[in-house]
């Protein structure tokens, strides 16, 4: 995937423990930012496909993820992803002409 | 009247989570696009995906595979394969899509194609006797920690009813 420089400006705070987990991760503070920036959006698209804005498909593209890993992070984040009420039910209205 | 499935990545995995997805490929013509055999085996294997491997072996053995194009301008928030679903919707019959995607089911919803959740496909072998009462509800626990908790208990419900149905 792509990358690009994005100038930031952020509270000293924030610059304070991007330095304190880049030690405790043993990396730099640039990748310590982005891993929470990943973290960030990771559960911003989740919430996306749980409202119905995206697909499991657009999010796995949008993460550079499989839809395996969508299914499993909605699964250990407790978000529940899935047809809502009126699908169900139009679901289900298909099923007889199944049996 | 024969009515073919078409499966989108989620509700294939979901399925073959839930231990049906031979069984429904046994019972039902289906088809799947190249888009989504990318999206599901090669980089599901790619990225270590144990399911990934099995899904492919199901899917050489019993499911058509259509070619599709490449998607790079994609509309309505869904990925390339949704939308190579789409495309193959408008020159297929008789077809029923498997997916537990809200939002691939609300643009299906739109144009009024009918769907089926994975979590309804366990109560369609159950009622046609493929699947035991037992082994109906053992599909629907694997299921259920991919589905909304709303969905597991209509089913289960709904799987009950069919078991006293038998019974009389």
């Amino acid at each position: 995937m792509k990358s690009k420089v994005v100038p930031l400006r952020i509270p000293e705070n924030l610059d304070e423990l991007a330095s304190l987990s880049a030690q405790e991760e043993h990396t730099d503070k640039a990748t310590a930012l982005r891993q929470w920036l990943h973290r960030g959006a990771a559960q911003y698209v989740l919430k996306l496909v749980s409202e119905g804005r995206i697909s499991v498909g657009r999010a796995a593209e949008l993460l550079d993820l499989t839809v395996y890993d969508i299914h499993r992070m909605a699964e250990t984040q407790g978000v529940e992803l899935g047809a809502i009420e009126e699908q169900r039910r139009r679901s289900r209205a298909v099923v007889e002409r199944l049996v | 009247m024969l009515v073919r499935l078409i499966f989108d990545a989620d509700g294939m995995i979901k399925l073959y989570r839930s231990g049906i997805l031979a069984e429904v490929t046994q019972v039902f013509s289906c088809v799947i696009t190249s888009t989504v055999l990318d999206e599901v085996v090669t980089k599901g294997k790619a990225r270590l995906h144990q399911d990934a491997e099995a899904i492919g072996t199901i899917i050489s053995d019993s499911v058509e595979l259509v070619a599709t194009k490449e998607y790079q301008e994609l509309e309505l928030g869904l990925g390339a394969g949704e939308s190579s679903i789409l495309d193959l919707l408008d020159r297929e019959q008789d077809v029923l899509v498997v997916s537990d995607d809200r939002r691939f089911l609300s643009v299906l919803s739109a144009r009024n194609i009918p769907y089926l959740t994975p979590a309804n496909m366990v109560l369609v072998l159950a009622k046609r006797s493929i699947l035991t009462e037992a082994e109906a509800e053992e599909a629907l626990e694997l299921l259920r920690p991919l589905i909304r908790t709303a969905a597991y208990w209509e089913t289960r419900e709904e799987l009950r009813k069919e078991g006293e149905r038998d019974e009389e």
